[in-house]
């Protein structure tokens, strides 16, 4: 009655593509075509892949020292008879490494070691690789001024370092969205109260306000502890000005005809928010989400590095950095820098994929 | 008892520290199984007045002043929250103007049918049921249509998913807010036919809100017509487009193009509906009306029954 009696072929394509199509398979479908932003999927997913195999990959614990090599250079590996790297021996009058000529160290795959909890509960002393010689360990990024291996280091650090984004998202997006939703759909003196708190938050300088919330707290927490506060403290910075763009999502949303149509039906006002006005901002939400997580990561690296984030001796990629401060060490052991390297790859690859979704989701291109 | 009695209905919108009324005295009865038809111009307050029904105007802005509107006999606008949520939806429903964007774009249209099955018939919110309600509303294939979404179908085919989520409920009243102006017009008539069906079929009344005379012939048992937040005639259907009593009326349905005639130019009311807060004083309708007299200026009309059942808003409704 209503279907024109002959579509042409290509309508009827177009139709057939359509059908199967939900919202998020359009969505996929677009994102898997933006080449940077799988290209920094990828990076992410082995990322945090790594980062969740942590113990298992990393040859050393995170706090084992070895006080015959502190600065250590990095070793490159080689094939020589299998992967191998060179020997190295103190030189001797001096605080530096020379490499025994001739003398390689093979690399041994799965080999025991270091206790360590896989996923946190699963204890285990196996290893991807390691030397199976304690006279000769294998340090791929060096030593630090402690003698740990900074490799290792990196990986435990990256835990700390790629979780507190994810949790600080939800938490983050969580609050913004509730917030932001309830200003917008009720308006009026709701509205203002909320917007003008958010305003308050974000009036203040961010620095000074993480610093004296920090402050708020005992300096000697554990590092959970002070993990949990980051997220907590970052977050409640953060909200703000989420909600206050959900907000003016919301307000445009509430007047959307289908809001209307459900409030005649008789849902109840948080049935409306929930599931007319913030699926809305999902658009917005994603990607806002993704380009915030590089935030968290930077925000943990600058309290760890102004020495009130994560404690000695547990691993995150801002702790690594604070013994870079010293210029000193900085000139001589540049392999320190290396969770900065660290840094840079994960934050340019959570911009890719931003960028790919904020395409993705646009639906007017 | 008729379904719904609104008795001098008065609402406020409150723009700064002005407050302007939007419906006044405005007064309009529905009995069970009746067809009403609310005609006017656009602004003349006729979607304030049929969203108030369910207290659905946002306050603020509006502000009820005063009336009453009993709807089964109680008070809506003195319910509770939660007794509001029972009859929204649960008595009467609401279809509106353009059902794309009545539809939430991104949920299935069978998701959004069991939503309001799960709100007033829970134990009834199952496929088997949204496949029977779009049967109702006409929409073949209905199995297979119930995983699209709104993009997917056409206007009209739209307009029945709508339908069919008002009537989930079952309804005692269908409020249509001109439910066929976004569709084009052999789709309007079948909406309409589906309506009357309907209406016919579970009994329910019908608040049919239109600018389209031509409409009101076919559907409506009785007109009320609004002009400017107030009605100025309110009349069974036949009678008022045989022989209307007020001059607006008369100058609306002059308004209608006929195809009998000749004439190369539309006959037009001149002038505009007065906006909100620069009504006139005295009759509303003076200014543009053909047959104003002195005294128009200076006495505001009241609603009275010139004929049997007939109800009139016009100082000279009998000398005109």
């Amino acid at each position: 009655m209503e279907t024109s009696p002959q579509p042409s072929a290509t309508e009827a394509i177009a139709k057939a593509d359509l059908a199967i199509a939900s919202p998020w398979q359009v969505f996929w479908r677009r994102l898997r075509r933006h080449r940077t932003a799988m290209f920094g999927a990828v990076i992410l997913v082995i990322l945090y892949l790594t980062a969740l195999f942590a113990g298992f990959i990393a040859p050393y614990g995170y706090e084992r020292q070895d006080r015959e090599r502190f600065f250590h250079r990095p070793m490159a590996l080689r094939f020589q008879g299998g992967l191998a790297v060179q020997q190295y021996e103190p030189a001797p009058g001096s605080s530096k490494y020379q490499a025994v000529k001739g003398e390689v160290q093979r690399i041994h795959f799965f080999v025991r070691g270091d206790k360590y909890n896989l996923f946190g509960f699963i204890p285990s002393t196996l290893h991807l690789f390691g030397s199976g010689d304690p006279k000769h360990p294998i340090n791929l990024l060096g030593t630090d001024q402690y003698g740990r291996d900074i490799f290792s280091r990196l990986l435990y650090g990256s835990q700390i370092s790629l979780s507190i984004g994810l949790i600080g998202i939800v938490l983050r997006f969580g609050l913004g969205m509730v917030m932001g939703g309830i200003s917008g759909y009720f308006g009026g003196k709701i509205d203002s109260f909320i917007m003008r708190f958010c305003e308050l938050i974000m009036s203040i300088p961010a620095l000074y306000l993480i610093m004296s919330l920090r402050a708020t707290f005992p300096a000697n927490l554990s590092s959970t502890q002070v993990y949990l506060l980051i997220i907590a403290i970052l977050s409640f910075i953060g909200w703000a000005s989420s909600a206050r763009v959900i907000r003016g999502m919301a307000l445009s949303l509430r007047e959307r005809q289908f809001v209307l149509a459900a409030r005649t039906l008789g849902q109840r006002d948080r049935h409306v928010i929930l599931k007319h006005i913030l699926p809305g901002t999902f658009s917005y939400v994603i990607v806002a989400a993704t380009l915030s997580v590089p935030y968290y990561i930077l925000g943990e690296v600058v309290l760890s590095f102004l020495g009130v984030g994560i404690q000695e001796p547990d691993a995150s990629w801002g702790i690594m950095l604070n013994a870079a401060q010293n210029p000193e060490y900085l000139t001589n052991y540049p392999w320190l820098l290396a969770p900065g390297v660290a840094i840079f790859i994960t934050v340019l690859a959570f911009n890719f994929l931003g960028d790919g979704l904020r395409d993705a989701v646009d639906t007017k291109s | 008892m008729p379904l719904l009695e609104i008795k001098n209905l008065k609402l406020d919108f409150i723009a700064g520290d002005k407050s302007l009324r939007a419906v006044d005295d405005v007064s309009i009865t529905i009995n069970a199984g009746e067809t009403v038809c609310l005609v006017g111009e656009s602004g003349c307050g006729k979607s304030v007045t049929a969203l108030s029904i369910a207290r659905l105007v946002p306050t603020p802005p509006a502000r009820y002043v005063g009336g009453e509107i009993l709807l089964n006999g109680r008070d809506v606008l003195k319910m509770s929250k939660t007794d509001l949520r029972g009859i929204r939806g649960g008595v009467v429903s609401y279809i509106f103007q353009d059902p794309s964007a009545s539809l939430n774009p991104v949920f299935r249209i069978g998701n959004q049918i069991k939503e309001s099955l799960k709100l007033h018939r829970p134990e009834k919110a199952t496929d088997e049921e949204v496949i029977r309600l779009l049967k109702l509303v006409g929409i073949p294939a209905p199995e297979s249509r119930i995983k699209d979404y709104p993009h997917q179908m056409s206007g009209g085919m739209q307009q029945r998913v709508m339908i069919a989520m008002a009537l989930a409920s079952e309804p005692k009243l269908l409020v249509a807010d001109e439910p066929t102006t976004a569709l084009d017009v052999t789709i309007q008539a079948q909406i309409l036919d589906l309506l009357l069906d309907l209406k016919k079929r579970m009994g329910m009344s019908i608040l049919l809100i239109t600018h389209n005379l031509g409409i009101v012939g076919d559907m409506a048992d009785r007109v009320a017509v609004m002009y400017a937040g107030q009605v100025v005639e309110m009349s069974p259907a036949l009678d008022l487009l045989r022989r209307p009593l007020h001059p607006y009326t008369k100058a609306l349905m002059n308004s209608v193009p006929k195809l009998s005639s000749n004439l190369q130019r539309l006959s037009a009311i001149p002038g505009n509906v007065p906006t909100l807060g620069n009504f006139p004083s005295g009759c509303r309708f003076y200014p543009r009306c053909p047959s104003a007299q002195p005294e128009c200026a200076n006495t505001m009309p009241q609603l009275v029954e010139v004929e049997p059942n007939r109800w009139v808003r016009c100082l000279y409704a009998k000398s005109l």
